[in-house]
């Protein structure tokens, strides 16, 4: 299986904790499955990557665009809701494709997106282009659960122009290797853009999360929240950057990275850089780690919880700000998720 | 008038010509620039080394050879190793007492109050001017307790058997490029041995001159406190500016063994044409605590990250430091830790403040291995940005290998406040005076950890290099 190296640093660090990048096992695609659209309407086939995206690597860059391209314009001032499914199949485990968003002014957008599978190995690899124009709002919620064998690769780039607003909410529970790659520009004044993420890394799951969010436009505001738990051998990167660009005066960032580790044998590395060359400018980091709090625990076992159902509800107290952010028809397929991957936790 | 009131208000009795005195270069040995084979025996040959040590050396010299420079460093493309003069011998032996140094030299130390200090507040001291070391002393109480305190040829030749187990164990030559240039042309440094049980009560103070233009300083310190023994050592270095690039490549290595405490100060204050591409590490045994406290207001460009290896069980590290870049330098500091052993605790504060374009990145490692079950660490990182100009990068790696840890880290990245700003306005102060107070109030926790005197110095570098800044 092809090597490839993903997922890298926009300053780099020290070369010996081996942090700077990803290296993994890129495999073949096979056959591929269709995602299926809740409106046709919404939807335009053709199109192409800006020439600016970039992607966790050049590898899964190439082989997001090697699927079919959609476009999805917004008109301005108009309003809708869209849901994306992606099922993959034992006899169709890959997906490749490519989606390009354009939100108008003051235009709204509701994007769903849902990812099931099988355990067949296979590789889905998407890109995706927000536009997001002036005074618009998009709000996107994604889940994706099973697939535990899938490599899946989710690049998406977002520019946001003065006033518009970019939520997206992930619940990444499924997947073998969940990649995320993520860059937001600010371009305009008063633009905001929001990650939110939540995992149950379970087994050997692999998450490589990372962020990027610049800005340029002032009193922009940014925030990346990432929560979860690491079970068994799974294993999290998170590489997160709020980068304030001289300019940007009022600005304000927050990136948050917390994590408990169920099991000895996980593994959790965290690199939260915040990168700034305008002096007007709010930035915050917080980040934890370790077991879950033991006077939590004692308390939720005096009042008669098992040290399973105790441990549960801690974890679920830890990713409920993100569940609760996400749509909710996918907030209790979330939670139940997270549930049965805490009842298998080593698994 | 009004210009006067501003320097009394901020710069009091202050005198910034106490670094920026050059003396006539008078040396009785110096190599030429560069770094070849030829010049490492030269060096070696002058220092009547053992053989052992010149064939470290050249193999230091292959090790740097084969080493690129790390990607990740900022750029110094303007230093030119072929213009570096790697070793200058002043025109005097080490003395043991000041009055004995020729009169320029000591007129040096005289201005940074290295003699004044050793009367009232330290226990020994060692001066080192260009490459050689031209002073060391040590109070007679420590010595009969057995104490070691020399310079680092005197270790080299009078305590060999025991330094040799320890040099270059820590920081090996293969750690980086500067590391290994490091090996390859050593000259002065200090060595420390502080025995079993010892508890050294006042500090131990190196101060690292370096006058020559175009020169480079590669001093090495190695420290011993063994089991349940105790010191604190102060290390400072100042040299004059000048418009070509110098080179500091230090090495310091530091042993904390069970149950020891070492507390290691820096104050440092090199010149604003200096690259200072020093490398610090110690490993703490069980029960050993290592306290780091770093003050980084000069050079033009700064790679400076001391590293803690917690081996043994109920370790810990303290680092407490504050980088203040003005214009025209960068200067890239933090710290790591390696937590290995049970129950390890750390505590990072890392401050910085940059202003008139200058850059100051934090670049830290705190890594929890898979045995080290009960490990805590807190990790804060803060800094303050006094101009759109500036730059500062908040760099943290954190790395952890097991479940059984409790690990908090925060970073925030600011200007002043303006309503603090507002607040003591409103109480009388100028705007200047203000920011001052509030940039000496940011800097505190560390000011705090330093013994008076360098607390006092550190303020007043803050307060000097706040002339002319605000407005």
């Amino acid at each position: 299986m092809e090597k490839i190296l993903i997922n890298r640093l926009p300053m780099l660090t020290y070369r010996h904790l081996h942090t700077n990048e990803t290296e993994i096992a890129f495999p073949q695609q096979a056959k591929t499955a269709d995602a299926v659209f809740s409106s046709l309407a919404l939807v335009r086939p053709g199109g192409s990557l800006p020439d600016t995206f970039q992607g966790a690597s050049r590898e899964t860059r190439e082989a997001a665009a090697a699927g079919p391209a959609c476009r999805i314009d917004i008109p301005d001032g108009t309003e809708q809701e869209l849901t994306i499914t992606v099922a993959l199949k034992e006899d169709r485990p890959d997906y490749a494709g490519v989606f390009l968003f354009r939100l108008g002014k003051k235009a709204r957008l509701n994007l769903t997106w849902k990812w099931t599978g099988t355990g067949k190995p296979g590789r889905c690899c998407t890109a995706s282009s927000y536009e997001v124009g002036e005074e618009a709002v998009l709000r996107v919620s994604k889940i994706q659960t099973g697939m535990e064998n899938t490599f899946l690769c989710d690049q998406r780039e977002c520019r946001i122009a003065g006033g518009g607003q970019a939520d997206f909410v992930s619940a990444e529970l499924g997947g073998g290797d969940t990649i995320v790659h993520s860059r937001g520009e600010l371009d305009g004044d008063h633009s905001v853009m929001k990650e939110s993420l939540c995992y149950a890394g379970t087994g050997r799951q692999r998450l490589d999360l990372f962020y990027h969010i610049t800005h340029h436009g002032k009193e922009s505001e940014s925030l990346i929240d990432v929560r979860g738990s690491l079970a068994g051998q799974s294993r999290k990167i998170f590489r997160g950057t709020i980068d304030f660009k001289r300019g940007c005066s009022g600005a304000e960032g927050t990136e948050g990275d917390y994590a408990v580790q169920l099991d000895p044998g996980a593994k959790n590395i965290s690199l939260p850089l915040l990168l700034c060359t305008e002096d007007n400018v709010v930035g915050n980091h917080a980040s934890s780690a370790g077991q879950l709090d033991r006077e939590k625990m004692y308390y939720l076992m005096s009042r008669g919880l098992s040290p399973e159902e105790a441990r549960r509800i801690a974890v679920e107290s830890l990713v409920r700000p993100v569940i609760d952010r996400l749509e909710p028809s996918l907030q209790e397929e979330a939670l139940q998720d997270i549930r049965t991957k805490l009842n298998h936790k080593g698994e | 008038m009004a210009e006067e009131e501003k320097k009394k208000s901020h710069i009091e009795d202050i005198n910034r010509s106490i670094y920026d005195v050059k003396d006539e270069v008078e040396y009785s040995f110096k190599t030429e620039s560069g770094l070849t084979e030829k010049i490492i025996r030269e060096i070696s040959e002058e220092k009547q080394e053992p053989q052992w040590m010149l064939e470290k050396r050249l193999q230091a010299l292959e090790t740097y050879r084969k080493l690129d420079i790390p990607p990740w460093m900022p750029d110094i493309s303007e230093l030119d190793m072929n213009h570096i003069d790697t070793y200058i011998k002043p025109r005097t032996d080490m003395k043991a007492r000041w009055e004995d140094l020729p009169q320029n030299i000591r007129d040096t130390f005289d201005r940074l109050g290295i003699p004044e200090a050793e009367k009232k507040s330290l226990a020994g001291v060692g001066a080192q001017y260009d490459s050689e070391v031209v002073y060391h002393n040590v109070q007679e109480e420590l010595a009969r307790q057995g104490v070691i305190y020399v310079d680092f040829e005197t270790a080299v030749r009078q305590y060999g058997d025991l330094i040799r187990p320890y040099f270059g164990r820590l920081i090996p030559p293969s750690y980086h490029k500067f590391a290994a240039l490091h090996y390859a042309v050593w000259s002065g440094g200090s060595f420390v041995y502080v025995p079993k049980g010892v508890h050294v009560d006042m500090p131990l103070q190196s101060y690292f001159r370096l006058n020559a233009p175009g020169a480079g300083q590669f001093e090495h310190t190695l420290i011993i406190v063994e089991e349940g023994a105790t010191c604190h050592f102060i290390e400072g270095c100042s040299a004059p500016r000048y418009n070509v690039a110098n080179l500091h490549a230090g090495a310091v290595e530091l042993f904390v063994k069970k149950g020891a405490v070492l507390r290691y100060s820096t104050i440092e204050n090199w010149s604003k044409n200096m690259y200072n591409l020093n490398t610090k590490k110690s490993l703490v045994e069980e029960g050993g605590s290592m306290i780091w406290v770093s003050g980084s207001f000069g050079s033009h460009t700064s790679c400076l990250y001391p590293d803690t290896v917690l081996k043994g069980d109920r370790s810990s590290c303290e680092f407490t430091g504050i980088t203040f870049a003005g214009k025209g330098q960068f200067l890239d500091t933090g710290s790591k830790v390696e937590m290995l052993g049970k129950k390890t605790t750390a505590s990072i504060h890392s401050k910085s403040i940059s202003k008139g374009g200058g850059t100051a990145v934090y670049r830290g490692v705190v890594h929890i291995g898979p045995q080290a079950q009960g490990a805590k660490a807190a990790v804060s990182c803060e800094s303050l940005m006094l101009d759109n100009q500036s730059r500062s990068d908040t760099i943290p790696d954190i790395k952890i290998e097991n479940d059984d840890i409790d690990l908090g880290h925060e970073a925030k990245i600011g200007r002043i406040p303006d309503e603090d700003i507002y607040y003591l306005m409103t109480r009388g102060l100028s705007e200047e005076d203000a920011k001052a107070m509030l940039v000496r109030g940011f800097a505190e926790p560390i000011s705090k950890a330093l013994p008076l005197e360098y607390a006092v110095e550190m303020n007043r570098l803050i307060d000097l290099e706040f002339e002319g800044s605000i407005g």
